[in-house]
């Protein structure tokens, strides 16, 4: 009896650290985990509905470069924000940085070049971009001047989303007269 | 004194003269009283032993005593009880003392190499991204990059769908207020970025691009009003909101598709 007891005993002790040794980060995100970034995010995630329906009345291309700028300052301004709270959480710097990098790359570059090469230098329309992109540097060297302390200064993930940022930036095309 | 240091003082001592310590117990114990009795024959026996009269003969004796060694010239062996290992451990439980052994030299061991590892790796990043945000993100660069008013649709209509499906996740765990936020960016996905969208097509793209979009709005519908029914208190009122901003919506494109939306 003495014995089986001891071998039991060993047993779930040996079962417990598999167990315990075997824990890691639980694949998926529970609700939970989205009810907190929803709350974390409900402003700026109004703010982008607005200015999704914004552009999807938007006109031409320089309409629509205008409209897009409107997410790109109030993505920097959430960058600037997250990185800037005394306890940031580098993942979430991380990904405003890497989904204001994919807005300046894939959305607000285009619709420059599209305009660039509708307004011709002289016109109306031409001032009015180079107005734009003049204004789009600022914001932008404003969101990309953070300087993350930490944690997430010392986060790979920050990094590799600043590069992408600065890369997506220096693509755009350039401002003109 | 007990009888056994009392017999010890008598085997040093001379039986015929015994000092009055000793005498005193013996004379009121039996036992050693036959004890010193006993000592007493011995010595009498001992001293009618015939010794060589020869002086050679003498010195004979003495050499074949010296020369007798030890009396006992080994120890001897006896074997233990628990001399065979392993069934005596298993049968007597002494497994526990060398268990117990190996199991302190083995965390001594391990608390060496604990101690004198080398630092570890601060541990992986895990990124955490919020679907919903980086939905809405990818709905606004389509929408930044596209005139063209069906594609539009399409986009508003998933991203409608998109948060349709957040309040699904969350209605069972969501406070009042992210509910009521979800509802307020559904209603308006849909009532000012669905529907308008869906009224500035042209007439002739209608019948083609309506159908597929009323049928997202009424799946969402349905859903919503599901979930209704058994939500709590507390987020039934957003559910049963979002259902009837669908139905109406649904509604709107349907007749658009119908007569054209005169």
């Amino acid at each position: 009896m003495t014995v089986s007891r001891a071998w039991l005993t060993l047993g779930v002790v040996a079962a417990v650290g598999l167990a315990a040794s075997a824990q890691g980060p639980a694949p998926g995100k529970s609700a939970a985990e989205q009810l907190k970034l929803f709350r974390a995010h409900s402003p700026l995630l109004d703010q982008l509905l607005d200015q999704a329906l914004r552009l999807a009345e938007a006109g031409d291309a320089l309409d629509r470069a205008d409209r897009c700028r409107d997410a790109v300052v109030s993505l920097s301004r959430a960058l600037s924000d997250a990185a800037g709270e005394p306890d940031a959480d580098p993942s979430r710097v991380a990904e405003l940085s890497g989904l204001l990098a994919g807005v300046v790359r894939d959305g607000f570059g285009p619709a420059l070049e599209q305009a660039g090469a509708v307004h011709q230098p002289g016109s109306d329309g031409y001032k009015r971009l180079v107005e734009l992109r003049r204004r789009a540097d600022v914001d932008l060297s404003n969101a990309r001047a953070f300087r993350g302390e930490g944690a997430v200064g010392r986060s790979p993930q920050v990094r590799a989303a600043r590069g992408d940022l600065d890369a997506a930036v220096q693509g755009l095309p350039p401002a003109g007269e | 004194m007990s009888c056994q240091t009392v017999r010890n003082k008598l085997l040093l001592a001379d039986p015929r003269r015994l000092p009055a310590g000793l005498r005193d117990h013996v004379g009121g114990c039996d036992a050693c009283g036959g004890f010193v009795a006993g000592l007493t024959r011995l010595d009498d026996a001992l001293l009618a032993l015939p010794v060589p009269t020869d002086p050679a003969a003498k010195e004979k004796f003495l050499l074949a005593l010296d020369e007798a060694g030890p009396i006992i010239t080994r120890v001897p062996t006896v074997p233990r009880r628990d001399s065979t290992l392993l069934p005596a451990l298993l049968e007597r439980g002494r497994w526990r003392y060398p268990a117990g052994l190996a199991a302190g030299i083995a965390l001594a061991v391990g608390g060496v190499w604990w101690a004198d590892r080398p630092p570890a790796a601060p541990p992986a990043e895990v990124a955490v991204r919020h679907d919903l945000l980086g939905k809405n993100v990818r709905t606004l660069v389509a929408l930044t990059r596209t005139n063209d008013p069906r594609t539009r649709l399409t986009e508003l209509v998933d991203m409608a769908d998109t948060l349709g499906a957040e309040a699904r996740q969350m209605y069972l765990i969501a406070d009042t207020e992210s509910m009521a936020g979800l509802q307020k960016l559904f209603d308006k996905a849909v009532a000012k970025g669905v529907v308008p969208q869906a009224e500035r097509l042209p007439a002739g793209e209608r019948a083609a691009a309506l159908p597929a979009a009323s049928a997202t709005l009424a799946k969402a519908e349905a859903e919503a009003s599901g979930l209704a029914g058994r939500a709590p208190e507390h987020t039934r009122p957003m559910l049963q909101k979002m259902a009837a901003t669908a139905k109406a919506a649904r509604e709107r494109l349907d007749a658009l598709t119908r007569d054209g939306g005169a």
